[in-house]
């Protein structure tokens, strides 16, 4: 029996798609593409001190992290939009960036097994 | 429902794809989507009815791309979905020209689908509007509607077309009942103003007291009675055509406010000082003579003036030959068409009853003539015994009956002794003869 967590949960998707598995499997592949080019493209602009950019690319994590119910990080994605846009809290987002770093890519891999 | 066009504008491939999928599932739908604002830019050729865009692209601002939707066309609507709640960007948009705003939630793709909805249904309902105004343009092609060949109408004819080709007012002059709200009507849906509203007012029918307010409004409070603003028959018809009927039976209060009015191109509701700008086209009719109402002073000489514009008379349906059969005919065939009868034909006799006949009530009398003629046959031919006249100015139709001056003196004098219970003396100071003469023409058996 495995003790893994699991990130995710496709109770909310699964109101989206109504059950039709076709468009499911499409939106489970988006996501396998997507969210791991979004987070890159999040530390790249942290690491340039764009946090503008950092902030819109969390942005567009946020509605993935949303439908796919990774509860984990549904608060963490909103503050570090936040942070990046507003330019506060810059303490923090360190932190934020190494919890995104760490459940996104476990995510990924766990979802895209579904497939 | 129709089938409609969307367009998604939306980055997040993800959360655009949930909402094709969803608006999709609607088959009327056909969804497109577009991941850039310059994407969705180039297709606008495709005619999109609704666009549903996302405020934050990668390429382009929400403002600049809905600007440029607008630019190609102004009444697009165009749904802004944002990614975080900002009321001043909200109100910004709105102002903009934006359809609606909300903000990204578990909800966005539900609300999506309603308000989709209720374009759908404007969009349908203005199909319809579209097709009844073509449908109104129709019932008024003016040579279909207005029968008849003779030369008096085919001058009309030529008089509406000039007419509709202009702004020009119009004055329609002629007797009771020979169409002149046809002719109006006539002018104004073969204009331009065709899609706007043509207003009728019966100066006669309104009271004086109401007719200041009926023609341009009030505010609230103005007077008893005046509950809540009302916007009048000048404001209604904006953009369109506004008809006054017996123009010739307006007060004079009324005439000089209305002729500021139409100098001014604005009104002032009653009771109120918002000044009003107004843009349609003046018909005017009567069956009166305005010139000679001007001489005796019963109508202002400026605003017949500036009323006149282009005169068209209609001449009574006596003068008009032929159209009398043509419109017989046509009365008779729409009352069988109605009333699910077998098509009926004149007898000769009856046609030439018809001929003789002075039709003082004109086209809408004919009309009750042919009617009651068509329940009052017992066949499929109308004899000249169902052609009953009812007019009340009986007396002039005897000048119809060909005779000579000595004839028709006979006829006048037997007419006024019947109506003077055969008092000589009164019927001889009355038509200025002596009475020694009609003495003789009794004796002599003339009348």
């Amino acid at each position: 029996m495995s003790t893994q967590t699991n990130y995710y949960n496709f109770e909310k998707l699964d109101t989206y798609v109504g059950g039709n598995k076709e468009v499911k499997i499409k939106l489970i592949e988006i996501f396998h593409r997507t969210a791991p080019e979004l987070l890159k493209s999040i530390n790249d602009s942290y690491q340039k001190n764009d946090l503008k950019n950092m902030s819109f690319f969390a942005h567009k994590l946020k509605s993935s992290i949303d439908i796919f119910n990774i509860d984990d990080l549904k608060t963490d994605i909103r503050n570090l939009e936040k942070f990046g846009k507003e330019e506060i809290n810059l303490d923090k987002i360190p932190a934020l960036l190494e919890k995104l770093n760490k459940i996104i890519p476990k995510a990924v891999e766990q979802i895209s097994s579904e497939i | 429902m129709i089938p409609i066009k969307i367009f998604i504008v939306e980055d997040d491939e993800l959360y655009g794809e949930m909402l094709k999928y969803h608006l999709s599932l609607n088959p009327g739908n056909e969804v497109f989507l577009y991941s850039k604002g310059s994407d969705c830019l180039k297709n606008l050729y495709k005619n999109p009815d609704v666009i549903s865009l996302d405020y934050g692209l990668p390429d382009l601002s929400g403002h600049d791309v809905l600007k440029k939707i607008h630019e190609h066309n102004p009444k697009m609507p165009v749904i802004i979905v944002s990614g975080q709640e900002d009321v001043s960007t909200a109100v910004q948009l709105l102002r903009e020209g934006a359809y609606d705003y909300f903000v990204k939630d578990d909800e966005t793709k539900d609300r999506l689908w309603n308000i989709i909805n209720k374009i759908k249904e404007n969009i349908a309902l203005k199909d319809e509007i579209d097709y009844l105004k073509q449908e109104i343009g129709k019932k008024y092609e003016f040579r279909k509607v207005i029968k008849g060949n003779s030369a008096p109408l085919n001058k009309i004819f030529e008089l509406i077309e000039k007419a509709a080709q202009s702004n020009i007012s119009v004055s329609i002059t002629g007797d009771t009942g020979t169409g002149k709200e046809l002719v109006a009507k006539a002018i104004h849906y073969n204009s331009s103003r065709n899609k706007y509203k043509f207003v009728p007012i019966n100066v006669s029918a309104i009271p004086k007291e109401l007719i200041e307010s009926e023609m341009f409004g009030h505010e609230k409070g103005a007077f008893t009675g005046a509950i809540a603003r009302k916007i009048g028959k000048f404001e209604l018809a904006h953009k369109g055509t506004i008809f006054l009927d017996e123009i010739a039976d307006m007060d004079q209060n009324m005439q000089t406010k209305l002729l500021r009015v139409l100098q001014e191109n604005e009104l002032t509701r009653v009771g109120g000082n918002e000044i009003v700008r107004f843009n349609s086209r003046l018909i005017v009719a009567t069956n009166k003579n305005l010139a000679d109402e001007v001489k005796h002073g019963n109508f202002r000489e400026d605003l017949y003036y500036r009323i006149l514009g282009l005169p068209i008379h209609i001449p009574p349906l006596r003068d008009r030959g032929n159209d009398i059969l043509v419109l017989a005919k046509f009365f008779i065939n729409e009352f069988c068409k109605e009333n699910n009868i077998q098509l009926l034909k004149f007898s000769q006799g009856a046609q030439e009853k018809l001929m003789k006949y002075s039709f003082p009530g004109n086209v809408r009398e004919l009309k009750a003539i042919m009617e009651l003629a068509s329940v009052l046959t017992n066949s499929d031919i109308i004899d000249e015994n169902e052609i009953s006249f009812s007019t009340t100015n009986a007396a002039r139709d005897f000048l119809l009956e060909d005779n000579t001056l000595q004839g028709y003196t006979n006829e006048i004098i037997k007419y006024y002794l019947d109506k003077y219970s055969d008092n000589v003396m009164e019927v001889a100071r009355r038509l200025d003869i002596g009475k020694s003469t009609i003495y003789r023409m009794k004796k002599n058996k003339e009348i």
